[in-house]
């Protein structure tokens, strides 16, 4: 059982989406203020009802809209076609699983035949009088009148969703939203009521029970309330006496504290807090289907990363996980495969990767597979001296430094380019791989035969074969004199002057990076630049 | 291969309620639904599962006709006819719509206000199964395996074109009722008006002829002695007998007639039940339940404030008077376990009925 598909219109920073979801594990990237955070939201909200831990209703507010929805609204209002008032949608399809027979219908904004729930946050027409009385004057009104809202709540077969008979569980794990002790005891109680089976919860609840009804038995405090009972208070003929609160309605989540290693859990360091919240979730025996995780490598160390990593990995041959994350270590170990890349509302799979290539990174998770992600144009060098190079190369040629430009220029060892080039070409990365002919141009040639004619894939090496590497390019471009003079030196052949140069690469790149000598680069290093 | 279906013609006090709740209860795996169309008899099945087993099993859901109709044949396949929620049943009494042809289903189907007649919902369930190409009933066979229908006499129209389609389904139907105790329809419309009543059993027997269910007889009474289960069968002649099974005798058995002026003396002596035909019925101030609310109940001892055609019929033994009180009379008459008294000012000719004098 699983989430197919997800619609979402006008939530928060999505104006728009349509997102397809794997089965097992999903890693949801993007750059900030893409909506991965929102994107988990509103998976929660549609498969509980609740937001921030409360049924939705208490907790509707004017910025669960879409701004660029409610701009165009308030424009409208004035113009001579106004608009009605935005609606937020959510949509999840499920899976064809007979267990979810019952959800199944076509009342869908796709009008598919499958399981679904649909949870749209909507004008309430009860308030038809109100609202014409709200718009007689465009000029006033500056926001969306959320008392007018409703939600409705429904599976696709067309019935409201009772809260206890919801068609998926799902889990958040998100310690970021954990701002205080109490919500975070609050939300550790709740992943605790769901990891426990049922009758322990109830044997729980009823000795807290006992030993409440034991704390008014004991001698000493029954002393207390007598001496209170004598003493007269104010005005009133009333007893007064102290018990402990049996108002909560689910008593013991309030009075009982998970403790760690005999230390309360809110004063446990955040990163062991995180550990443990996403460890229960996982091995909750509650029938979750959904886990969703918001970026788990906060406040972790990479060596519990990589523990919590491996649980996750484990639970995702059966359940769906949702993850978003900011690190190329998670997304390397979880499979670079399973990566959805969120941008400008819309998302972007790589699923057309080989899994030869998404092995090699779970094997090598070091490599910043997310930059390369995220970067809308990069240049792949083969080591800090082609790095500072290709830096200056460029500032030369457009006076600012290629970061500047959203260009990301960084090392990658020669071996791993054409796994990096696997993922450019799946995401749509414009890539320049600045390469050493290493004396066998034709090898070069043959080795990226693959990328020929892609147009976001430049090849940039040089023919000649007689120039292996950076250094002679370098002294063959611009000769010893000028060269001599960025590095302070005074060689009297070419032969010395690259042997200085081979000796400590990245000291003589440093060097002419630094210099304001008018050198030249070799023409396949200003192909890169371009 | 025979059918998995079942249909079971059960006469009165056979416990044909008691039989389903059994079934479903002893059901472990997969799915039940229980139907049946009052919201008092849905209440009756909740009430049996609580004293069999002392709480519904969670694979058991009990809801009325018009709730599985809406939720289950309505909503799901709704769009290709109406795209926003059909909120609500538009309870009207009789033929909705007037003049407005099936052509035009937003207008046939559908009252200003979006809701569903009642005359027209089953016919439109019907209608989005056949459009979906059968995913009404595909979607109903993934979530059930079986489905109980109780007090299948009450169905009518087109309430029987889905029984059918759930016989022909793959899943496990059953349904249990009693052809005479037809005093309820779930539809007025005039599809199949002679598959009412005693005609239902013409549909069965169609049904069994096609393959698409077994039928099985329950004729063991087990509410009410045997001179009370003649006086029903009189009432039905084309019927199987029924016989009384294990019912006690008190020294007041059997069915009598008594004047009126012996009310109070009876009253005071057997505290029976009272039953009438509905509330115009003069029954001296005595607290009293007309035939239908009795239905599906249980009394030791009933007496009984006859109409006019029931006057007739007891006076002249004249069956004819009672062409269209006879169902609500079995009903009537087979709630009592021991004795039957009707009030009645001059001779009874109906034979097994006797007058009854006070002992004084």
């Amino acid at each position: 059982m699983h989430i197919k598909r997800v619609i979402i219109k006008n939530y928060r920073c999505v104006r728009e989406s349509d997102v397809n979801l794997n089965p097992g594990m999903n890693i949801i990237v993007g750059d900030n203020e893409t909506g991965k955070s929102t994107f988990l939201e509103a998976i929660h909200l549609a498969l509980t009802g609740q937001l921030y831990g409360r049924p939705a209703t208490y907790e509707l507010h004017p910025f669960l809209f879409n701004v660029t929805a409610v701009s165009e609204y308030l424009t409208s209002l004035a113009s001579s076609e106004p608009k009605a008032l935005p609606e937020v949608l959510i949509e999840l399809y499920f899976d064809d699983d007979t267990s979810l027979a019952e959800w199944r219908g076509t009342n869908n904004s796709l009008g598919t035949d499958c399981p679904g729930v649909s949870l749209s946050i909507k004008f309430n027409e009860d308030y038809k009088a109100d609202y014409q009385r709200y718009v007689e004057k465009p000029a006033e009104v500056l926001a969306i009148p959320i008392e007018y809202y409703k939600i409705e709540w429904f599976g696709f077969q067309g019935e409201p969703i009772a809260p206890r008979n919801r068609p998926l569980r799902s889990t958040v794990v998100d310690a970021s939203a954990i701002r205080n002790n109490s919500l975070a005891n609050r939300y550790i109680s709740e992943i605790i009521q769901e990891y426990l089976p049922s009758p322990d919860r109830v044997d729980l609840s009823l000795s807290y029970r006992a030993m409440r009804s034991r704390f008014l038995q004991d001698d000493r405090v029954k002393a207390v309330n007598a001496t209170l009972a004598s003493k007269k208070i104010g005005m009133s003929d009333k007893k007064l006496s102290l018990s402990l609160d049996a108002t909560s309605r689910t008593s013991w989540e309030t009075g009982i504290l998970p403790h760690l290693d005999d230390i309360p859990m809110p004063l446990v360091g955040k990163g062991e807090q995180n550990s443990v919240k996403i460890r229960l979730a996982i091995d909750s025996a509650a029938p979750t289907n959904v886990i969703l995780v918001e970026e788990p490598e906060n406040h972790l160390s990479h060596g519990n990363l990589g523990r919590i990593i491996g649980a996750v990995q484990d639970v995702s041959q059966n359940r769906q996980i949702v993850i978003t994350s900011h690190s190329s270590f998670v997304i390397n170990k979880l499979g670079i495969d399973a990566v959805l890349l969120f941008a400008n509302s819309s998302f972007m799979r790589l699923t057309s990767l080989s899994s030869d290539t998404r092995d090699y990174f779970m094997k090598l998770p070091g490599y910043d597979t997310l930059r390369l992600i995220l970067s809308r144009r990069c240049i792949l060098v083969e080591g800090p001296s082609d790095e500072l190079i290709v830096q200056k190369a460029y500032y030369r040629k457009h006076a600012k430094m290629p970061q500047s430009d959203g260009v990301d220029v960084f090392s990658v060892r020669s071996l791993a380019f054409k796994r990096f080039l696997e993922i450019a070409k799946a995401v749509g990365t414009r890539v320049a791989v600045v390469t050493d002919n290493d004396g066998k141009p034709d090898r070069i040639k043959a080795k990226y035969v693959d990328y020929v004619g892609n147009a976001n894939i430049q090849l940039c090496f040089s023919e000649d074969a007689s120039l292996n590497t950076l250094e002679p390019h370098m002294v063959a471009t611009n000769g010893r004199a000028i060269l001599n003079k960025v590095f302070g030196t005074s060689f009297d052949t070419d032969d010395k002057l690259k042997d200085y140069m081979m000796d400590d690469k990245a000291a003589w790149a440093l060097k002419v990076f630094s210099s304001d000598e008018p050198v030249r680069f070799p023409a396949y290093i200003n192909d890169a630049v371009q | 291969m025979p059918s998995n279906n079942l249909a079971v013609l059960s006469c009165a006090g056979s416990g044909k309620t008691s039989e389903i709740v059994k079934m479903a209860a002893s059901t472990p795996s997969g799915r039940s639904l229980l139907l049946t169309y009052t919201r008092n008899n849905a209440q009756e099945i909740r009430t049996r599962f609580y004293k069999t087993k002392g709480f519904i099993p969670a694979n058991c859901d009990v809801i009325t006709w018009y709730s599985f109709l809406l939720s289950h044949w309505v909503r799901p396949y709704q769009r290709q006819y109406r795209a926003l929620r059909i909120d609500e049943i538009a309870w009207i009494n009789g033929k909705s719509a007037i003049g407005i042809p099936k052509s035009n289903p937003s207008r046939y189907f559908f009252s200003p206000q979006g809701r569903i007649y009642r005359d027209k919902i089953a016919e439109f369930g019907v209608a989005c199964d056949a459009a979906s190409g059968g995913k009404v009933i595909k979607r109903l066979a993934q979530i059930y395996s079986t489905i109980y229908i109780d007090e299948f006499q009450d169905l009518t129209a087109w309430d029987l074109d889905i029984v059918e389609l759930l016989l022909r389904s793959g899943i496990r139907t059953v349904i249990v009722g009693d052809h005479r105790q037809h005093i309820l329809r779930t539809n007025d419309g005039p599809k199949y008006k002679k598959y009412r009543g005693e005609g239902i059993l013409k549909r069965i027997d169609s049904w069994k002829g096609q393959g698409i269910c077994k039928i099985e007889n329950r004729n063991d009474n087990r509410r009410s002695c045997q001179t009370i289960c003649d006086l029903a069968d009189y009432v039905f002649p084309h019927s199987a007998n029924m016989v009384s099974v294990s019912v006690g005798a008190t020294g007041h058995d059997g069915v009598f007639v008594i004047n009126s002026s012996a009310v109070s003396a009876y009253y005071a002596t057997f505290s029976p039940a009272i039953l009438r035909w509905d509330k115009r019925t003069e029954c001296h101030g005595y607290g009293a339940m007309n035939f239908g609310e009795s239905k599906g109940l249980g009394f030791d001892r009933v007496l009984i404030y006859p109409n006019g055609p029931i006057r007739k019929f007891l006076s002249q033994n004249d069956k004819g008077a009672i062409s269209n009180a006879r169902a609500k009379l079995y009903v009537g008459v087979t709630r009592a376990r021991y004795s039957v008294a009707f009030v009645l000012d001059g001779t009874c000719t109906v034979p097994g009925i006797r007058l009854y004098h006070l002992m004084s």
